[in-house]
């Protein structure tokens, strides 16, 4: 593809970089990877991940891979707002379940929708009762969502977070185009905004249910602690668990010897302890010792070596992030996402290999979400023109099959690559089909007022990194 | 980031070595077959009303009522919308499709209610219409009377 074009790298890096290349992305910038480029210090288990899908979209390549398919685009409730608020509420709810835990487990929601002023993530979060941080990243709020979820979750603020994104054909065509009956001819380029919701639940898993199994779990995860190499089972471990730590080895969390880990924030926190703090492990084998889907079966892998226990843990972590940059080619016409929202994602993918220092090649995919069909081969080729060569894997063509569908160039909305990352991604990567997933969610932000004022379309990219249960982060 | 200029023109090249042209003769074939349907239906009824003995200028009315009747039925069950995707302008241009832009947002906006909802939506894609329909017909009149000295078209007709 770089053969088609007589773009020069040089040219092209200050296209897609721009003058802030030599800023915080290089590798090396920090031990942590400081700049936008994050490294997690302990990879993030991924609990669970559930999906609702409307009826049109069981109807795509992923049929029956949804944990619920929606009859009608209503849910029970009067309005599509009020009905994509429903799949939120659905989405979290079984994903808690799926998760083995409950409301109370969970420290908070970061949700996002299309809608004006979150209609969708507001009215779940007054529903579903839980503290709620909104997020806005158009088609990009899942990237985001786990990304911030993520940073949450290893820095210690919060044991677990459910990260939640929707979207609404209906709802977003009468919001951002017209009216749902009103009859309209789209171009080839125009996208298909997807129906439904997925929930990720991220954070550390309880090692039990209820306040009795918190202190069983308790009781485990000292048992690890003491017992072998696995010194940090306990790092997510709750309230509870950190109490009895405080209790038991006083704080020695050696945030100095260990910079990547979580001892630093534990001895913050005064609950660390010996295990806390001593990291004799990699961050690649933290994960083995969580407990399985299921929580209780925590005690499973109590005294397993660590080649036990990793098959004892089947859950995908995150383990690095780039935040996306605002990138803005110029294009206006709000029926071209694809195109609008290209470079952004060629840009993300650029900035998180440069932050990671790796190549393509150490990626088993790159999936993007969503170029859709005319929008993935030029971001190909601006990333060929740097270099990178890579086929893509685009979420937008992955939600619909286009000879049976008519959704012109593919999906969109925040839920089409949400979707396709909790119902078809996420399980290759749990699977261990794929070691190592970058998982690329791409945004359009504009506004119904911007683009009717002549405004182009400034787009937007957040990169995850998520590695399949046992490969090293 | 805003691109510059010269990265705008260059990206746009790009973008366009990947851009589907429009499938222009499709388009215009489908807009021609339902569009042609649409007014081969009207043809019907004006030919039934004048046969019933309706004078031209009243079965020319109520035709425009019965094609409107029938858009803004197959908007109520959902088909106009279906239509207009294949169909295009042949679907948009004929009264049918006016009758679509005003039945879809009142269907749409029901849900906020008769005043702000119904009311104040109804129009929002006809309106434009109107506004400048009105104003065209302003300007076509000026025009007429600059020419003719008068406005009655049947004493120019008569000429």
């Amino acid at each position: 593809m770089s053969s088609t074009t007589t773009v020069a790298g040089g040219r092209l890096d200050r296209l897609l970089l721009g003058d802030r290349e030599a800023e915080g992305t290089q590798p090396g910038a920090g031990p942590l990877g400081h700049g936008p480029t994050i490294r997690f210090r302990r990879p993030v288990p991924v609990l669970a991940a559930v999906t609702v899908a409307g009826p049109f979209e069981d109807e795509g390549p992923l049929h029956g891979r949804f944990d619920r398919k929606l009859r009608d685009h209503l849910a029970g409730q009067r309005t599509w707002e009020m009905a994509e608020a429903k799949f939120q509420e659905m989405a979290v709810d079984m994903a808690i379940e799926a998760a083995g835990l409950r409301r109370s487990d969970i420290d908070a929601m970061l949700g996002g929708d299309l809608l004006n002023q979150l209609g969708a993530a507001s009215f779940a979060a007054r529903a579903i009762d839980l503290p709620m941080l909104g997020l806005y990243g158009a088609c990009s709020t899942c990237g985001q969502g786990l990304l911030l979820g993520a940073a949450l979750c290893d820095a210690g603020y919060f044991r677990r977070v459910v990260v939640v994104v929707s979207s609404h054909h209906h709802a977003a065509e009468r919001q951002f185009r017209f009216p749902t009956e009103f009859g309209n001819q789209r171009p080839p380029t125009a996208q298909w905004t997807a129906t439904g919701a997925a929930a990720f639940v991220l954070g550390w898993p309880e090692a039990g249910a209820g306040s009795g199994g918190d202190d069983a779990g308790d009781g485990r995860d000292g048992e690890r602690g003491r017992g072998g190499p696995d010194s940090r089972g306990d790092d997510g471990g709750g309230r509870a668990t950190r109490d009895a730590h405080a209790n038991g080895q006083g704080g020695r969390g050696e945030r100095g010897t260990s910079g990547d880990d979580g001892g630093g924030r534990a001895a913050r926190d005064a609950h660390a302890n010996g295990q806390g703090g001593r990291r004799d492990l990699g961050p690649g084998t933290n994960g083995h010792r969580h407990p399985g889907e299921s929580g209780v079966d925590a005690g499973a892998d109590g005294h397993g070596t660590p080649a036990s226990t990793a098959s004892a843990d089947r859950r995908p972590r995150i383990v690095a992030g780039t935040t996306g940059r605002v990138v803005d080619m110029g294009l206006k016409d709000p029926f071209d996402m694809g195109g609008a929202e290209a470079p952004a994602a060629a840009d993300t993918i650029l900035r998180h290999l440069r932050g990671r220092d790796k190549g393509p090649e150490h990626f088993d995919a790159i999936a993007t979400g969503d170029l859709a069909r005319y929008g993935r081969p030029v971001a190909e080729e601006l990333l060929g023109d740097r270099g990178v060569e890579v086929n893509l894997r685009d979420c937008g063509e992955r939600l619909y099959d286009p000879r049976r569908q008519d959704v012109h160039a593919g999906g969109s909305g925040a839920a089409c690559c949400a979707l396709v990352l909790a119902a078809d991604l996420m399980p290759k990567v749990r699977a261990g089909e794929w070691q190592r997933l970058l998982f690329v969610a791409t945004g359009a932000l504009l506004s119904p007022t911007s683009y009717q004022q002549g405004e182009s379309i400034p787009c937007i990219a957040h990169a995850v990194e998520i590695v399949a249960p046992g490969a090293d982060s | 980031m805003l691109a510059s200029a010269e990265q705008r023109q260059r990206y746009a090249a790009i973008r366009a070595r990947h851009k589907p042209q429009l499938p222009h003769l499709t388009n215009l074939v489908m807009a021609f077959i339902v569009g042609g349907s649409i007014c081969a239906v009207g043809q019907i009824f004006y030919n039934y009303l004048s046969g019933r003995g309706l004078p031209p200028d009243q079965a020319g009315a109520f035709t425009a009522v019965g094609v409107v009747v029938i858009g803004a039925v197959l908007t109520g069950v959902g088909l106009y919308d279906e239509i207009a995707r294949v169909g295009g302008m042949g679907a948009s241009l004929p009264i049918s499709g006016f009758a679509n832009s005003i039945v879809a947002p009142a269907m749409e906006y029901k849900r906020e209610g008769w005043v702000l909802g119904v009311g104040a939506k109804m129009f929002m894609v006809a309106g434009p219409v109107i506004v400048y329909g009105v104003l065209t017909s302003m300007i076509a009149a000026g025009i007429f009377l600059a020419v003719h000295g008068q406005l009655s078209l049947q004493s120019w007709l008569g000429k």
